[in-house]
This record gives structure tokens, C-alpha cells and sequence, in this order.
């Protein structure tokens, strides 16, 4: 009996397990390929007998890469985005979620609904419009207007996750800092926010990887080439001479770096903001 | 380094206050409250009476739908929590989870921009008082329950407060560390001889801590005077049931007047009344009445008893060492009495019981109020924490409240 079900148990391990691999397989070696591709010449490139790893290893495609295109100015301006979006995310996410915590007021949990709500729109439904009204406030082809747009993407599921960080807060922190004579942006910064860094930080790295990968947007606000970010850069490799894929290759490398670092050293941290946030979405 | 407080707290009177919650939900009505400078002062009652509420409106945590609060001759009804010069303890501490214990005492004090060298001697002495000198360093999660009390009370102290609130701070303690900690309160309470302001439910606690109990119900309070007098002249049924563990015995029954004297009758009891107690009765004869008897004042008679008296079957012997609880199955109802030392009583036995004919409570069967006035009275405060100086002022301030 209990050799039965210790087999049992053991195929089933084995089951999770083929699939779990298989999936990381298929997510995974797209990003293997680009790295690979990367490293090798334009022979062995268009080598109708590819290999798994390059043969003649080069760092050539990097070299090219960084001298023939745009690519520090677009890199440090999809930095500037990114992180401008994330943090506005986090601090106007943090002061709603507080608000939402720890006030009553009129339509509080319709509002909440409400934002809910404009997260479901597709970005598509969006676009004209929050075109028309960037034009008219002249902003544009700037950082502003992609900080502004990613921030009101990105806000509802910011607030969402925030308003379950704060919630687990005891009131009795607020009272005390009160007492103690804080103010209530005293309270906020001092006592509250300092509890809420994991949710903070998952946030972050939400926002910034959706930030740095958005295509959509830079290519409706952003005209200049001084303005471009890396998506769209990336595209400036498929032109109408064919596709340079060793340099593309190069630059998705570089691309996907930030976003792998952020995943592997902060990782623990997004876990366990998921976590908060998922007990959240239930009424 | 003992620093006493008493001439920086201040006596705390509230004044027709409301606090009502939605449309009509009324959790707190005192008419009229003053809480002298300097003592311990316990708001007593079951859950859900208004006591918190009542602790959050002095605090400025809530405010109050009607009425004013007073600390000292300061209106402060509308003076924010930060500014009222008081400091609270709260049920669950509410250290703040990521700063040092030096910088939970310290926060405070900053906000309210105490020099540095001010700062440090305040931290010094609470820390020394406290024993907390060698927990500085630490963030409160890595402290023990005990210990995390001991630096909510030091974050309290160091703020040199005008009156301290206390909300339940021993309720998540376990048994022997709430005895350490009562203890501990008391002698904090003696050291700095501020105006204490303590919740809570557990009567033992109020009664072995407080100068003064509040004992409160539906927002409302029953009965404010000296633990004592409290004990031994519930001014209600619900005080004297409240009061007192094991809890007290209540019988229904009629006063009834017989060949001039009154006796409390019920089925199975006939109980003439001595004179002690028809001397504080203000009910007369006819009157339905709860007729309440503390444990201690149940005689069992296991050798030699009255001729007249009742018997009752043994159903539970609790021995507790110094004591002997035991339950009596009577015509009149289980009757609890406590006695010295531990009894050899089996169960079933038999035994004859009266009941202390001087210190019987009698209440409106209807109302709930007490119709016995107040006897002479007990001693006016605990005599190891009043002293003759301190004495005429209290007496002074009660009045002019």
C-alpha cells in the first residue's frame, strides 16, 4: 500500500516536473538564441546548418552595435522613462493607497472600482485619445509624456497592491506616530512606507519592466530620434536593407539585461509583494 | 535620576461627553468624569463597552460628537494628538517595526524637538528604570513580549507626559509575564507618579493597579470610586456581578416585613436582615429584590452549625492552596463559597451554610440598583502610594472639579 502510493507520488513529481522544464524550455531559449546569435559572425549566422553555440566566438555584433547606432542615448532614455514611471507609480500609488486605508469618504469603494475598471481597457481603446490630450498640453515627443502615460497605465494595479500593503499596517503604527507628534505625511513617510517597501518594491519592478519593453506607446508619442527608447531602436535594425540580425541580436541582449537583474537579486522581494497582493483582490 | 512627573500631569476631566458612531449607535456618555493628577485611574468593563473609545477620545485619536475635554484648565477637545502632552500604550505596542528601540524612544521626542543632550538623558533614565539598557540596538522584532512592553512604557515615559493612556497593554501577555508586568506598572506607577489612564477588562487587574475604577457598560459609567468601596458597595447588579472572582451569588427574592423585622425571602430562603443593613436600606418592605452574597461571605459550618441552618449538597471543590472553592447545590440556587486553606470536603457531603448577615447586597430586582447606601467608608487610596503631602491637593482638585 504504501509502496503504491509512494510510486504514485513519484510519478506525479516527475510529471510537474517534465512540464515545469518544458515551459521554462520554451520561455527561456528565445533569450538563449538572441545571446548566442549575438556572439557569432554574419557567416555562421546565415549558416544554413546552425549549431546550438558559436563556433567562432566574436564580440564583433557588440562593437557594431555601439557604433553604429543610437544606442547609450536610447538605452539611458528608456532608463529615464522606466524608472521616472516607477517611481511615480510608487508615490502616487503609495499616497492613494493611504488614503484609501486609512480615511472614509464618500464613493471610496466605487473609486477604488472604478480604477480597477480602467485597467481592463486595452491600451489600443487608449490611444487616441491620450494622444489628442498630450498634443494639446504640448508634451509630445518628450519623457514626460511616456512618464505620464506609463503612470497612469500602471497606477491602478500600483494602488490595488499598496492598498494591501497598507491595509495589513495596524492602525495602532498611525495612532502612535500621532501621538508621538508626527504629521500625517509624517506618519506616511516616516512609520508607514517603511512597512510597505516589499509591495513598493514589487511595484517597482512592475512598472519598470513594462515601462522598458512598451512599444506601443514611444511609437505614437515619440517623433525625434534623439527621444527614442529601445524598442523602438531595436526596430531601427529591420530596415528596408534587410535585417542586421548579429547587431539586433546584440542590443536585445543588452535590452533584456536590466530586466534579468532586476528578476534574479530582487526576486525573494516581488515574490512575496505577489503574495500581499493576491489576499488583496478578493472583496 | 528618578525624575517625578506629578508636577508636570495634570488632572483630566471630561465633560458631557459623546461620542456617537454612524447614525445613532451611542458607545460613549459620561456625564461628568475628573480624573485627579497623579493617580492610576482604571476604565473597567466587558468588551464592546465604549472603555477604548473613551481612552481614544482623551488621546485625540477620535473625536467626540458632543463635549469637552479638559486637561488641567485646557480645553483640548480640539487640540490634535500630537499636542496634548500625553502618551499611550497600546494592546499591541505598535513599536515601530523598522527602528531601533533607541529610536522608537526617540522618535517622539524628536517631533516634538527635544535637544539632543535632553533626548539622550530622557532615553538614559527610562532605559535604566526600564532595564532596557542592553536592548538599545535591537528593532522590536527581535525582543520578547516582556521586553517589547517595556519599551512601549519606555517610549511613553521618555515623552514626560502629562497623563499616560494604557489600552489593555497585558492582555497579550501570558499569565506569569502579566503578574511580572502588573507588578512592574505599579511601581512604574509609584516612580513617576503621573496621571495614569489604563483600560481594560480584566477585573483583577483594575482592582490590584488602580487608585480609581471606572467600571463602564454600554458607554455609560455604573459606578467611579476607589477599588475598595467599589467591592464592598456595588452600586449595581452589574458592578457586584462584575467585581469579584469567583463571582458573587445572586438570588431573587421579596423584602417582607415580619413582627417588625424585614427579611429577604425567596423560594427556600428566609433570611432576616441585621440592623447593619436595614440601617443603608432605602427600599421598603414589598419591594422585589436581587439579593447578592461575595463567596467569602458564604459560612460553611462543617463542624457545629445554627440550628436553623440551610444545607446544601458539595457539587465542585476547587483547592487552590491558600483557598478552597466550593459549590453548593441549595433550594435557593448553587451558592459558591470560598474558604481559608484547603477543606477536606468530599463531593455529595452535606453541609450547613449561612451567609454573613453584616455584608449581604441588596438590589432593585428591576432596576439593577442598589438599594443599600454606602457604608462608612473604606480607606481613601492605597497607603503605600498616598502620602500625607500629597493628600489635601487631591482633595482640593476632586472638589473643585
Amino acid at each position: 500500500m504504501i509502496a503504491n502510493y509512494r510510486a504514485r507520488e513519484g510519478v506525479r513529481t516527475g510529471f510537474i516536473f517534465t512540464v515545469t522544464w518544458l515551459v521554462v524550455l520554451v520561455a527561456v531559449f528565445p533569450l538563449f538564441w538572441a545571446l548566442s546569435t549575438s556572439l557569432r559572425d554574419n557567416q555562421e549566422i546565415i549558416s544554413r546548418t546552425p549549431t546550438l553555440l558559436p563556433v567562432d566566438f566574436t564580440l564583433e555584433n557588440y562593437d557594431t552595435m555601439l557604433k553604429l547606432s543610437n544606442f547609450p542615448q536610447q538605452f539611458s532614455n528608456s532608463t529615464i522613462i522606466a524608472i521616472g514611471s516607477s517611481l511615480s507609480v510608487v508615490f502616487f500609488g503609495s499616497l492613494g493607497a493611504y488614503s484609501l486605508t486609512r480615511f472614509r469618504f464618500r464613493g471610496q469603494g466605487l473609486s477604488l472600482r472604478v480604477v480597477l475598471l480602467t485597467y481592463l481597457f486595452p491600451a489600443v481603446l487608449l490611444v487616441v485619445p491620450m494622444f489628442i490630450i498630450l498634443r494639446n498640453l504640448k508634451l509630445t515627443d518628450s519623457y514626460a509624456a511616456l512618464i505620464i502615460v506609463h503612470t497612469a497605465t500602471g497606477l491602478p494595479l500600483g494602488l490595488w497592491l499598496l492598498r494591501a500593503y497598507f491595509q495589513s499596517i495596524p492602525i495602532e503604527l498611525d495612532q502612535a506616530a500621532m501621538i508621538d507628534g508626527a504629521s500625517r505625511l509624517e506618519t506616511l513617510f516616516d512609520v508607514l512606507m517603511p512597512q510597505a517597501i516589499p509591495g513598493m518594491i514589487s511595484i517597482f519592478i512592475f512598472i519598470f519592466v513594462f515601462s522598458w519593453g512598451d512599444y506601443l506607446w514611444p511609437l505614437i508619442l515619440i517623433t525625434s530620434r534623439s527621444q527614442m527608447t529601445l524598442p523602438l531602436g531595436l526596430h531601427t535594425y529591420m530596415n528596408d536593407m534587410g535585417f542586421e540580425w548579429g547587431p539586433l541580436m546584440a542590443a536585445t541582449v543588452v535590452f533584456a539585461l536590466p530586466v534579468v537583474f532586476l528578476f534574479t537579486f530582487i526576486q525573494s522581494r516581488l515574490v512575496r509583494g505577489l503574495g500581499a497582493g493576491a489576499g488583496a483582490v478578493k472583496f | 535620576m528618578m525624575a517625578k512627573l506629578v508636577g508636570r500631569s495634570a488632572n483630566v476631566r471630561l465633560e458631557g461627553l459623546q461620542k456617537v458612531f454612524g447614525k445613532d449607535t451611542l458607545v460613549v456618555d459620561i456625564a461628568d468624569m475628573l480624573i485627579p493628577a497623579g493617580e492610576f485611574v482604571t476604565l473597567l468593563g466587558p468588551s464592546g463597552c465604549g472603555k477604548t473609545t473613551t481612552l481614544k477620545l482623551i488621546a485625540g485619536l477620535e473625536r467626540p460628537t458632543r463635549g469637552a475635554i479638559f486637561f488641567g484648565d485646557q480645553r483640548v477637545t480640539d487640540v490634535a494628538p500630537g499636542s496634548r502632552d500625553i502618551a499611550m500604550v497600546f494592546q499591541n505596542y505598535a513599536l515601530y517595526p523598522h527602528m531601533t528601540v533607541q529610536a522608537n524612544l526617540e522618535y517622539g521626542l524628536k517631533k516634538h524637538h527635544v535637544q539632543r543632550d535632553e533626548r539622550q538623558r530622557r532615553i538614559t533614565w527610562a532605559s535604566e528604570v526600564l532595564q532596557l539598557e542592553r536592548l538599545l540596538q535591537r528593532k522590536p522584532r527581535e525582543l520578547s513580549g516582556g521586553q517589547q512592553q517595556r519599551v512601549a512604557l519606555g517610549r511613553a515615559m521618555v515623552r514626560e507626559p502629562k497623563a499616560f493612556l494604557l489600552d489593555e497593554p497585558l492582555s497579550n501577555l501570558d499569565a506569569r509575564l502579566r503578574l511580572l508586568m502588573r507588578a512592574e506598572l505599579i511601581r512604574l506607577h509609584h516612580t513617576i507618579d503621573t496621571t495614569m489612564i489604563y483600560v481594560t477588562h480584566d477585573q483583577v487587574e483594575a482592582m490590584s493597579m488602580s487608585q480609581r475604577i471606572a467600571v463602564m457598560r454600554d458607554g455609560r459609567i455604573q459606578q467611579y470610586d476607589r477599588p475598595e468601596a467599589i467591592y464592598r458597595y456595588p452600586g449595581s447588579r452589574f458592578v457586584a456581578s462584575f467585581i469579584g472572582s469567583p463571582g458573587i451569588n445572586m438570588y431573587e427574592g421579596d423584602l417582607v416585613s415580619r413582627d417588625g423585622v424585614l427579611h429577604f425571602v425567596a423560594q427556600g430562603v428566609d433570611l432576616p436582615l441585621s440592623s447593619a443593613i436595614v440601617e443603608r436600606l432605602s427600599a421598603p418592605a414589598g419591594t422585589k429584590v436581587t439579593l447578592g452574597v461575595r463567596p467569602e461571605d458564604v459560612l460553611l459550618h462543617v463542624e457545629g452549625s445554627p440550628p436553623d441552618a440551610p444545607v446544601g449538597r458539595v457539587t465542585v471543590v476547587e483547592s487552590l492552596g491558600p483557598e478552597t472553592i466550593v459549590t453548593l447545590e441549595t433550594t435557593v440556587g448553587d451558592v459558591t463559597a470560598r474558604v481559608l486553606g484547603m477543606l477536606p470536603i468530599d463531593f455529595d457531603a452535606q453541609i450547613p451554610f449561612s451567609f454573613d448577615a453584616a455584608r449581604l447586597h441588596l438590589f432593585d430586582a428591576t432596576t439593577g440598583e442598589s438599594v443599600l447606601r454606602p457604608g462608612a467608608s473604606t480607606s481613601s487610596a492605597k497607603a503605600f502610594r498616598s502620602s500625607a503631602a500629597r493628600l489635601p491637593s487631591l482633595v482640593q482638585q476632586t472638589q473643585s472639579g
